[in-house]
């Protein structure tokens, strides 16, 4: 898969899901240092044509905002559960919508997100992308099987 | 009188983020059940009849491929529209999902209108403002 077409695709579906399900916009930042100790995290498998790993790591208050957003509630009405769910929920979407465009007939199955520490993959093997919501900053990785990043 | 929905979705979030969706698209409805998995939703549908059934695919207990078969080996339930909501919109998945008997197909993300249209469509629901 030409890493071009991967970039474009993983843009692609970042901005759909962002502008759609979560009614905010994103711009995209260059720094890639290392997440904030606090952030959410999620991964998550997926299997079939390509197969990968796809992470994401969110700032919490970027976290609580895109929940607010999501539920269409003030962001401090949220509550803990519900901002873990909200973020499985947009690696799930991200992830799904990136897997679609290379849209192939063979059946993909996503994994269920998982919340929770990872180690960071190795950067040279991944697709990137860093972005500032309004209230703080997110940032995917998607790591295909094979190396082809 | 509004449609009667059954939502079957294993993320609490994402059935409250598609009842708030419903309100946005306009459409009027009579009422909004919900179910985590295919099982629950089946359980609901024993006491409760709906207009249309708005599922997910990969749940736990009871996926939305696996409750469709079941409501398709029932005579009474077998007519029962059902719309698969999925971040699957691959042709192999669209394509599994409506042989087994779904009678529409949602990519999430959608946009509200997108979501009614689709439920009016498979209602044969006219929209008399076009």
């Amino acid at each position: 898969m030409p890493p071009v077409e991967m970039h474009q695709a993983l843009d692609t579906a970042i901005d759909q899901v962002l502008t759609t399900m979560f009614f905010s916009d994103a711009e995209r930042v260059e720094d890639c240092g290392a997440p904030p100790g606090d952030a959410v995290r999620a991964s998550l498998a997926f299997h079939g044509e390509p197969s990968g790993r796809f992470y994401l790591w969110i700032e919490p208050a970027a976290a609580r905002e895109l929940t607010g957003a999501f539920l269409g509630l003030d962001a401090a009405e949220v509550h803990p559960p519900q901002i873990q769910e909200t973020v499985r929920e947009l690696a799930n979407m991200i992830c799904g919508s990136f897997v679609s465009l290379f849209e192939t007939e063979v059946l993909f199955l996503l994994d269920a997100p998982q919340i929770d520490g990872f180690d960071p993959p190795d950067p040279q093997r991944c697709c990137r992308r860093r972005l500032r919501l309004d209230a703080g900053e997110l940032e995917i990785w998607l790591e295909l099987e094979g190396g082809q990043s | 009188m509004g449609v009667s929905i059954l939502i079957v979705d294993d993320s609490a979030v994402m059935r409250t983020f598609i009842r708030r969706v419903l309100d946005l698209s306009g459409l009027e409805t009579s009422q909004c059940l919900e179910a985590a998995n295919g099982a629950e939703a089946l359980e609901a549908l024993q006491a409760h009849w709906v207009d249309v059934v708005l599922t997910d695919i990969n749940m736990p207990v009871m996926s939305g491929e696996q409750m469709i078969r079941r409501l398709q080996q029932s005579a009474v339930l077998e007519s029962l529209p059902v719309i698969v909501v999925s971040t699957d919109s691959t042709e192999a998945r669209m394509r599994q999902m409506m042989e087994l008997g779904a009678r529409g197909y949602v990519k999430k993300p959608f946009q509200p209108e997108q979501l009614r249209r689709e439920i009016e469509r498979v209602l044969g629901v006219c929209d008399a403002t076009g």
